[in-house]
C-alpha cells in the first residue's frame, strides 16, 4: 500500500510535465495564455473555464518557418538527430575500443591515462566555450554538422571509456583467448567474441550519450547561428518572436522532439536494467 | 615434436614465474605438467599456446620455431580450466567457430562436428547454450570444441578441476580414449598427482618456476628426485625422517636422537645429515623381525580406514610415521620392516636424493 502511494505520486510528479505539454500543445494560443485554468478538452462550441476547445493547429502548424526564418522545424529535428545520432555512435565506438585496449593491454600509465580521461568531465563544459570558439574559427568549424559531432565525442567520450571498461572488465578474457587458438585474429576476437557480449554496455552507454547530446544547448547555441541549429537552439530563439511565443507549437514541438529518446529507452530497456544491476550479485 | 628449450618468463612486476623450463615431447605422447598452484605449469602452457609471450628461450613446434608468433597461427587445441564456451553461441556454433576459417567447405565442416560429437556422446545438446549445461557438459563440448579442427598439439589447463569427483574420472577416461585414438601430442596440467598418474606417459613435476623432475609415473613415484617430490606424490606421501649418516666401516647405520637404524653400505659420508624416506605401502609390520633387517619400532595411535586398506599412524622414536597395512591396529608395539630395495635416501640440506 505504501509502496503504491510511492510510486503513485512519483509517477504523478514526473508525468506532471509531460501532461502540461500536451495539453498546452493541443490548445489555441489564446487558451495557452489564459490565466483560467482550463484543462478539460471538450467538443462544446463555447467552451468555459475549466474546458477548453482542442485543436491540432499545433501539429499542423509546426513544420511552418517562424517569422522570416526560411526552415521549418523539421529541418531543426533533422539536425538534431543527425548530431545526436553520429556523435553517439563514434563515442560508443571509440569508447568500446578504448576501453578494450585498457582492459586486456598493459599500457605504460594506464592509470593516469584513464584518469586525464575522467579528468576531463571536472571543468564545468560552459568554461571553455570562449577558447573553443576562438579554435572552431581558427578551423572553420562553427555552423557545421561536425563541430558539434567532434564536440559531443569529445564531452562523452570519457563517459564512454569508463562505462565500457566496467563492462569488458568483467568479460573473462579467456573468451577470446579462446578465439584466438581457434585461429582467430585479436581483431576478429574483439568483433565475434567481445562486442556481442558488451552489447548490455553499449546500450546504455548510447543512451547516456544520446542523450548527453540530445538536450545539449550552450554550446549549440554558441556555435552556431545558421547551419547546424538544433532543435533545443531553435526553440530558444522563438522566444523573440514578433507574433509573442506560439506555446502550442513549441510544445507540439517538443513532444516529438522528446519522443524519439523515448522510443530508444525503451528499446534498450532490458539492456539498461541489466546495466544498472550489472555486477550487484556474484555469480 | 614439441620443444621448449630455457623458456621463462617473468611478468612486469618482477614475478619470475618460470625460470629456464626446458622439455621435450615426442609425437602422440602425453605430458603432464604437474605441481601445485604456482609453480609456473600454466605460465608454460600458456606461452606454448602463444597466450603469453617468453621473456627468454624458445618455443619449437615440429622444429619450426614459434617463439612469437600469434596464437592463431600454431595450429593448436586448448581446454581452459574454466570451459570458456562462447556464452552467446549455441554448442553447434561453438564446435563450428574453430573450423570456419580455416577453408573448409559445409560439407567437410559438417563431417568434422559428426565426428567429435560422436566421439563424445554429446548430440543431445547441440541446440543448447552453454550456461543451460552442467559444468561435466560443458567440458566436453570445450573438449569438442578443441578436437574439431584436429590441430597438432592439445593444451589442457586443469579441465577437471572444477568438475565434481564421479565425472571427472569419467570424462578424464573419455579424453584419454580419445587422445589415444586421434594419437594427438598433449600438454596436460593439473595439480591433482592422481590425476597425472593415471593420464600420463610421462609426468614433469614443477616448482617455482623449475622443473624439479621428468619421467614415467613409475620413475617419479618409486624415485623421487628430492624430498619435495617423495612428499608431495602419494597419498599420504612418503615417510620422511631426519637424522644422521653413521658409517661405521663394516656396517652403516641411520641415527636419530633416540634410535639406530641399520643400512645397507652406501657410499656416503659419515656424520652427513640424511633424511630417510619410504613409501608407506612399502614398509611391512612383521613380527618376529630378523635383528640385522633395518626396522624401526613404534606404537599405534590410530587406524585410518580407506576402504580396502588401513593406514596406520606410529609414534616412532623417529618420529611420526605411517604404514599401510590390510588390517586394523588398535594399539600396541610393533615392528616395522624397511625394505633396503625400497628405501631413499636424502641430503636434507640440498633435498637432492643420494640413493
Amino acid at each position: 500500500m505504501v509502496k503504491r502511494f510511492f510510486l503513485g505520486s512519483y509517477f504523478f510528479i514526473a508525468a506532471l510535465p509531460l501532461v502540461w505539454l500536451l495539453l498546452t500543445s493541443v490548445k489555441t494560443r489564446t487558451d495557452v495564455i489564459d490565466p483560467s485554468f482550463r484543462v478539460l478538452p471538450t467538443q462544446t462550441v463555447e467552451a468555459s473555464p475549466p474546458s477548453f476547445n482542442p485543436t491540432t493547429a499545433g501539429y499542423r502548424d509546426l513544420n511552418e518557418p517562424i517569422s522570416g526564418s526560411v526552415h521549418g522545424f523539421l529541418h531543426f529535428l533533422w539536425n538534431s538527430i543527425v548530431i545526436g545520432l553520429l556523435s553517439t555512435i563514434a563515442s560508443v565506438a571509440l569508447g568500446t575500443s578504448c576501453a578494450y585496449g585498457f582492459s586486456r593491454f598493459d599500457i605504460p600509465g594506464a592509470r593516469d591515462w584513464l584518469f586525464f580521461t575522467l579528468s576531463t568531465r571536472f571543468l564545468p563544459p560552459l568554461a571553455v566555450v570562449v577558447p573553443l570558439l576562438v579554435m572552431y574559427r581558427t578551423f572553420d568549424l562553427p555552423n557545421t554538422h561536425i563541430g558539434l559531432i567532434l564536440l559531443y565525442t569529445g564531452f562523452n567520450l570519457s563517459l564512454a571509456v569508463w562505462l565500457m571498461k566496467g563492462f569488458i572488465d568483467e568479460i573473462p578474457k579467456a573468451y577470446e583467448e579462446a578465439a584466438l587458438v581457434d585461429g582467430y585474429s585479436r581483431w576478429q576476437a574483439f568483433t565475434r567474441i567481445i562486442l556481442p557480449q558488451a552489447r548490455t554496455g553499449m546500450a546504455v552507454t548510447a543512451v547516456f550519450c544520446l542523450i548527453s547530446a540530445w538536450n545539449e544547448f550552450g554550446f549549440a547555441m554558441t556555435l552556431n547561428n545558421a547551419r547546424a541549429i538544433t532543435v533545443p537552439v531553435y526553440f530558444a530563439g522563438l522566444q523573440g518572436d514578433i507574433q509573442g511565443i506560439p506555446w502550442p507549437r513549441i510544445t507540439a514541438g517538443v513532444l516529438v522532439f522528446v519522443a524519439p529518446i523515448v522510443v530508444f529507452t525503451v528499446l534498450v530497456r532490458n539492456h539498461i536494467l541489466r546495466g544498472v544491476t550489472f555486477g550487484t550479485v556474484k555469480q | 615434436m614439441l620443444e621448449l628449450v630455457d623458456l621463462s618468463k617473468t611478468f612486469p612486476d618482477g614475478t619470475q614465474a618460470v625460470r629456464g623450463v626446458s622439455l621435450g615431447a615426442d609425437p602422440g605422447e602425453l605430458l603432464v605438467l604437474l605441481g601445485p598452484s604456482g609453480c609456473g605449469k600454466t605460465t608454460t602452457l600458456r606461452m606454448i599456446a602463444g597466450l603469453e609471450s617468453p621473456t627468454a628461450g624458445c618455443v619449437r613446434l615440429d622444429g619450426q620455431e614459434v617463439t612469437h608468433s600469434p596464437a592463431s597461427e600454431r595450429d593448436i587445441g586448448f581446454v581452459f580450466q574454466f570451459y570458456a564456451l562462447y556464452p552467446h553461441m549455441t554448442v553447434l556454433a561453438n564446435l563450428e567457430f574453430p573450423l570456419q576459417n580455416v577453408g573448409l567447405d559445409a560439407e567437410n565442416r559438417q563431417a568434422a562436428i559428426n565426428d567429435v560429437v560422436t566421439r563424445l556422446g554429446i548430440a543431445h545438446l547441440l541446440d543448447s547454450f552453454p550456461s543451460q549445461l552442467s559444468g561435466g557438459d560443458q567440458q566436453r563440448i570445450a573438449l569438442g570444441r578443441a578436437m574439431v579442427r584436429t590441430p597438432r598439439l592439445y593444451l589442457m589447463d586443469e579441465p577437471l578441476g572444477t568438475i565434481d569427483t564421479g565425472l571427472r574420472s569419467d570424462l578424464r577416461e573419455t579424453f584419454r580414449t580419445q587422445q589415444l585414438d586421434l594419437e594427438v601430442t598433449t600438454v596436460y596440467v593439473t595439480h591433482d598427482q592422481e590425476e597425472a598418474m593415471q593420464l600420463a606417459d610421462r609426468i614433469i613435476i614443477m616448482r617455482d618456476g623449475v622443473i624439479v623432475q621428468e619421467g614415467s609415473p613409475h620413475e617419479v613415484y618409486d624415485e623421487p628426485a628430492d624430498l619435495y617430490v617423495a612428499d608431495f606424490l602419494g597419498s599420504p606421501g612418503m615417510n620422511l625422517v631426519q637424522g644422521r649418516w653413521e658409517d661405521q666401516g663394516e656396517r652403516a647405520f641411520f641415527a636419530t636422537k633416540e634410535s639406530r637404524i641399520s643400512m645397507p653400505q652406501i657410499e656416503i659420508e659419515n656424520d652427513r645429515d640424511i633424511t630417510l624416506g619410504v613409501r608407506p605401502e612399502h614398509v611391512s609390520v612383521e613380527t618376529p623381525l630378523e635383528e640385522s633387517a633395518a626396522h624401526l619400532t613404534g606404537r599405534v595411535k590410530r587406524s585410518e580406514y580407506r576402504g580396502d586398506h588401513y593406514i596406520l599412524h606410529l609414534d616412532t622414536p623417529a618420529g611420526p610415521f605411517l604404514v599401510r597395512s590390510d588390517r586394523a591396529h588398535t594399539s600396541g608395539q610393533m615392528n616395522v620392516r624397511l625394505p633396503d630395495e625400497r628405501l631413499c635416501l636424502f641430503d636434507t640440506k640440498t633435498g637432492r636424493r643420494l640413493a
